[in-house]
């Protein structure tokens, strides 16, 4: 086991939105570990609410979003000494006052936006908005801002930095513009980045790159990462542990061989089985049954119920719990998960 | 940029041309001799004869229309018809200051309150100052001008007594550095009747625009990095919302024209709307030429203007 | 293999239905219009209040009539679900403002379309009622009298067709032909579309005011020009001021309309819907005709909508400063400019509010219905 010493604890985070057409239940109970290093995946379909929460533990929610339930605790040490907090234990994030969240964002944690072509503010240079940060959370003068930024430009591959530095966004590509994106959440050196999508704009080609890079500057600035996507190959590529969403909670969390090697939940394993292999020789693309639930008008117990195989009574009406299953790092939320190993182990492991 | 800019002028100078023929044609049209009724009908047929020489109306129709058009060009309008022998030159600039002191303080007041209100109304959506924001401007942009200026007459001049309906003031006083703002109290009518308008349709544009930027991502980003929410709407969010609002405000100044006509109507002051409005009604052919002439070339630049000015304050627009 | 021969059935037997019912309810109107314009009139019924009573029922009978075919037309052919014009109106009502401006347009309607027997007195302004000049609001005369002695409440019932009528008229003109060339210059492109945009941009940059108040004020007592275009103008029902007006308002309307038009063509011809469409090998003109002019009709109804609100303020603007209608058109503008004289004293109040207040809610409604159908169509941009 490699090293394992916690930064976050995110425990039932329950968010909604307010809408016109009725109350979105986006999260219901949303629980995971993070731990220092690594690089933490959460997949789902989209709107199982992968970003939302993300956007939650970052207090980032629009107006009509209101996390009302739930902890967010975070153990980075230098973040206390920021907050001058000397208390022994984890911060509370949900419960941080404005202004110490204000110094959360970007020292703690940081956030990679999905489009580059509009996360950047187009009115300003790239420069003056990676400066920004910089200002933002060391005393240095404007010089030695400059020198931290163009140093960050030549960390992602940005060559001239200076001439870069005095760009407009409508001036360079989107892979150019992510890249900034990326230098933006890196420049204060934060605990923790949440990547939302980073590479699903971007072409191909640059896509590869680009994730590389991520996990250079990862291992280089001892950043964790949550990568939030809905790609199982980029999953597979870069990240450490999985964590497989759907419609608002987490149900299945594993490290990343076990999680596509032995997938639990069967959700997970209508996923992991989606992915077309070369190699196999396949007659139709296996897909789930159904469709993504209505957050307004969630199914009642475990959501997934209405498209699962094993549902019983039982699962239209209690909510299952995670629980450790297999081994101690083995998450999954399921009634019948006994019976799905069975199967599993009848088939002998999904591929 | 100069290639820009010559472009729009030689187009410029080719509209010009063309207002100026249609207008010059179609002033002939207007019935009845000015020398005519610019005597009455007491005066005899010689000095009828007399004055229409004195004019050249008895010349060909083109070469007035040449020799019209060269003298402007020298800086020469002419000589009013009706004010004989005043030079319409005169009679402008002496009527330019009152209109051009009420015009200005319109666009500040609108500019002012539409703003900050646009603002406050996007943040706060869907709260009482959102709502009242929103009818308040959909009002004023209902209301007709003229209208709201004999409303205010009626009731702050007539009933309450507050200010006089008619402004009082020496027109060489308002834009003394005193006078700018101690004759404020006189032009208030006026100014809200053209101001208004202006405000209304501003602060519906603002609104929009600010609660348009908010949304996109770059503030959610700009927000991560720890800024302050005052730092991100100022800095951030401000800038963006307030570009397609300063356009509005440049072209508002043309509406200022048509607004100039109708309040100086209601209000009685003399100013340049109520003398475009007496020429074309006394048949005082320069003076409605030169008008027209001077506020298409207004318009022109103007937009002009305009254009640049969106050019420097959105880096992502180049003038083609 | 079935199922696709059912289905095929289904929509013909639908179109079939639609179609009998469009001529049914043809048919109805027809007889409604009929009994309207020979039944119910001045001539007819003398009493005001029993006039009153006999067009309420009128419109009633057309509500239920028209609420019938509605619930007819959607039965067969949106069974069970929600269909359009139910979403859309849903959707208007959610808009208290805009709900109220259609409530506002709904009775200036109303009052255009039954003004002879709304008002309490004829339009006929040689009668005999003009005794009593500048008399205050009294119970024979709810708004008081103007100077000439005519009683305000009815002029300002007429007044309401000329705003209408001006309104509706200039909109629609300056639809087809924004429309029309926006369709043209937005699909061919090129060469096309670059001349028309420059007419437009000359036009836009002309000064209107100037070009109307020259306009009219040369066909002042003109006499040769003045016989054609008045014998013209009479004919349609207006005075040869309002006439020259009416052009002018559609010369420089049009280009507001083409323009979105022409915006929207663009956009919507390099979206992948078009292509895709294409692809299927669906003709050229059936590919302008139904994607791009119903995505165009949404917006282009909008700017109608708040066209209209501009033409009646500008019309009003424009016979209030004496360049539109003359003394035998009781618009609101000129009503107006009446008032203006005698606005310092306050006993003759009336005669600048109440054409005031008409104005003024005729317009707002127009505005705020304009708006909330905008937010209607599409909630996305709805701020």
């Amino acid at each position: 086991m490699k090293d394992k010493e916690i930064l976050m604890e995110v425990k039932d985070l329950v968010t909604r939105f307010y809408t016109e057409d009725g109350v979105v239940k986006a999260l219901e109970g949303v629980s995971f570990n993070l731990y220092k290093g690594e690089t933490l995946a959460l997949v789902g379909e989209t709107g199982c609410g992968k970003s939302v929460t993300a956007l939650s533990i970052l207090r980032l929610l629009s107006i009509s979003g209101k996390t009302l339930k739930g902890e967010v605790l975070f153990y980075d040490d230098e973040t206390k000494k920021r907050l001058d907090m000397s208390k022994e234990g984890p911060i509370e994030i949900l419960k941080l006052e404005q202004s110490d969240m204000l110094k959360v964002r970007g020292f703690g944690m940081a956030l990679i936006t999905q489009d580059p072509m509009t996360s950047l503010n187009p009115v300003y240079t790239v420069g003056d908005q990676l400066m920004e940060v910089i200002k933002l959370h060391k005393k240095l003068s404007d010089d030695e801002a400059k020198k931290i930024a163009i140093e960050l430009l030549e960390d992602v591959e940005l060559t001239p930095p200076e001439d870069i530095f005095k760009k407009y966004p409508h001036q360079l590509s989107g892979g150019q513009r992510q890249r900034i994106v990326i230098s933006i959440s890196l420049a204060a050196e934060p605990a923790l980045i949440f990547a939302d999508e980073p590479t699903t704009a971007l072409d191909v080609t640059i896509q590869a790159r680009v994730l590389e890079l991520m996990q250079e500057l990862k291992e280089e600035f001892q950043t964790s990462l949550i990568l939030i996507t809905h790609n199982l190959g980029i999953v597979a590529e870069t990240s450490d542990r999985v964590g497989v969403m759907y419609a608002g909670r987490v149900v299945e969390i594993a490290d990343k061989y076990t999680l596509f090697k032995r997938p639990l939940h069967p959700y997970s394993q209508g996923l992991i089985a989606a992915v077309p292999v070369i190699t196999e020789k396949r007659e139709a693309l296996s897909y789930i049954a159904g469709t993504v639930p209505n957050l307004i008008h969630p199914p009642s117990g475990c959501r997934f119920h209405p498209r699962c195989p094993y549902a019983t009574e039982i699962c239209k009406e209690k909510v299952p719990e995670l629980k450790a299953v297999e081994t101690d790092d083995h998450f999954v939320e399921c009634w019948h998960v006994d019976e799905v190993i069975k199967d599993l182990d009848k088939k002998g492991g999904v591929c | 940029m100069r290639e820009y800019i010559a472009k729009k002028l030689a187009i410029a100078v080719l509209v010009l041309i063309g207002v100026y023929t249609i207008t010059f044609f179609l002033t002939f049209m207007l019935p009845g001799d000015p020398a005519r009724v610019s005597l009455g009908q007491h005066g005899s047929e010689e000095a009828v004869e007399l004055i229409r020489a004195q004019w050249g109306l008895d010349e060909p129709r083109y070469v007035q229309y040449v020799e019209y058009l060269k003298n402007f060009i020298k800086g020469d309008m002419g000589v009013s018809f009706r004010y004989y022998p005043r030079e319409v030159i005169y009679l402008i600039r002496y009527r330019f200051p009152v209109t051009a002191y009420y015009g200005l303080w319109s666009i500040i007041f609108a500019v002012a309150i539409s703003v900050p209100l646009g603002v406050m109304a996007a943040y706060k959506q869907n709260t009482i100052i959102d709502n009242i924001a929103v009818l308040i401007s959909q009002i004023g942009v209902s209301l007709p001008n003229f209208w709201l200026g004999m409303m205010l007459i009626a009731i702050i001049s007539v009933k309450l007594g507050w200010i006089n309906p008619v402004p009082d003031v020496e027109y060489g006083y308002i834009w003394t550095p005193i006078g700018f703002f101690a004759s404020l109290k006189d032009y208030a009518l006026p100014i809200i009747t053209v101001g208004t308008g202006m405000m209304a349709s501003n602060t519906r544009l603002t609104r929009s625009s600010m609660l348009e930027v908010v949304r996109e991502d770059y503030i959610t980003l700009a927000r991560s990095k720890g800024l302050s929410e005052r730092v991100v709407i100022m800095k951030h969010a401000l800038r963006n919302a307030l570009i397609p609002v300063v356009t509005n405000v440049g072209l508002q100044f043309l509406l200022l024209v048509g607004g100039a006509v109708l309040t100086e109507t209601v209000f009685g002051i003399n100013g340049i709307g109520k003398l475009y409005i007496d020429a074309i009604n006394y048949r005082d052919y320069p003076v409605v030429i030169a008008l027209t002439l001077i506020y298409t070339g207004g318009v022109v630049l103007i937009n002009l203007f305009v254009d640049i000015l969106y050019s420097k304050i959105d880096p992502r627009v180049s003038l083609r | 293999m079935v199922g696709q021969v059912d289905f095929k059935k289904l929509e013909e037997e639908k179109k079939k239905l639609t179609r009998r019912l469009y001529l049914q309810a043809i048919v109805v109107a027809v007889v409604l219009i009929a009994v309207r314009l020979l039944l119910i009139s001045r001539e007819n019924i003398d009493a005001w209040g029993v006039r009153l009573a006999i067009v309420g029922i009128y419109i009633l009978v057309w509500y239920l009539f028209l609420d019938y075919v509605y619930k007819r037309w959607r039965d067969i052919n949106y069974k069970g679900e929600r269909d359009p014009i139910n979403r859309f109106v849903h959707r208007l009502y959610q808009n208290k403002l805009a709900t109220l401006g259609l409530f506002v347009v709904f009775s200036v309607a109303i009052l255009a379309l039954f003004a002879p027997e709304i008002a309490l007195y004829g339009s006929d302004y040689e009668s005999e009622w003009k005794e009593f000049a500048l008399m205050p609001p009294s119970r024979e005369h709810p708004f008081g009298t103007v100077s000439s002695g005519e009683d305000l409440f009815s002029l300002i019932c007429y007044g309401s067709q000329i705003s209408l009528m001006l309104g509706l008229g200039v909109e629609v003109i300056v639809a087809v032909i924004g429309i029309a060339l926006g369709v043209v210059s937005g699909y061919y492109g090129g060469a096309i579309d670059k001349i028309i945009h420059y007419f437009t941009d000359v036009i836009m940059s002309f000064p209107f005011l100037i070009l109307v108040i020259v306009l009219v004020g040369a066909l002042r007592a003109n006499p040769a020009l003045n016989e054609r275009i008045i014998d013209f103008s009479k004919s349609l029902g207006m005075d040869a001021h309002l006439l020259m007006v009416f052009l002018a308002l559609t010369v420089f309307g049009w280009p507001g309309i083409f323009r979105q038009v022409r915006g929207q063509v663009f956009s919507i011809k390099e979206r992948d819907y078009v292509a895709a469409a294409k692809v299927v090998g669906a003709s050229r003109s059936s590919i302008l005709f139904r994607h791009i002019a119903i995505n165009t009709l949404g917006p282009v109804i909008v700017v109608m909508t708040l066209g209209i609100a501009g033409v009646i303020l500008t019309e009003a603007g424009l016979s209030f400063l004496g360049f539109g209608a003359d003394i035998t058109t009781p618009s609101w503008g000129r009503l107006l400019s009446e008032g203006n004289s005698f606005v310092t004293q306050s006993k003759y109040l009336y005669l600048a509010l109440f054409p005031g207040i008409a104005l003024f809610l005729t317009i707002l409604g127009f505005t705020t219905l304009g708006d909330g159908i905008r937010d209607a169509i599409d909630p996305r941009l709805k701020l």
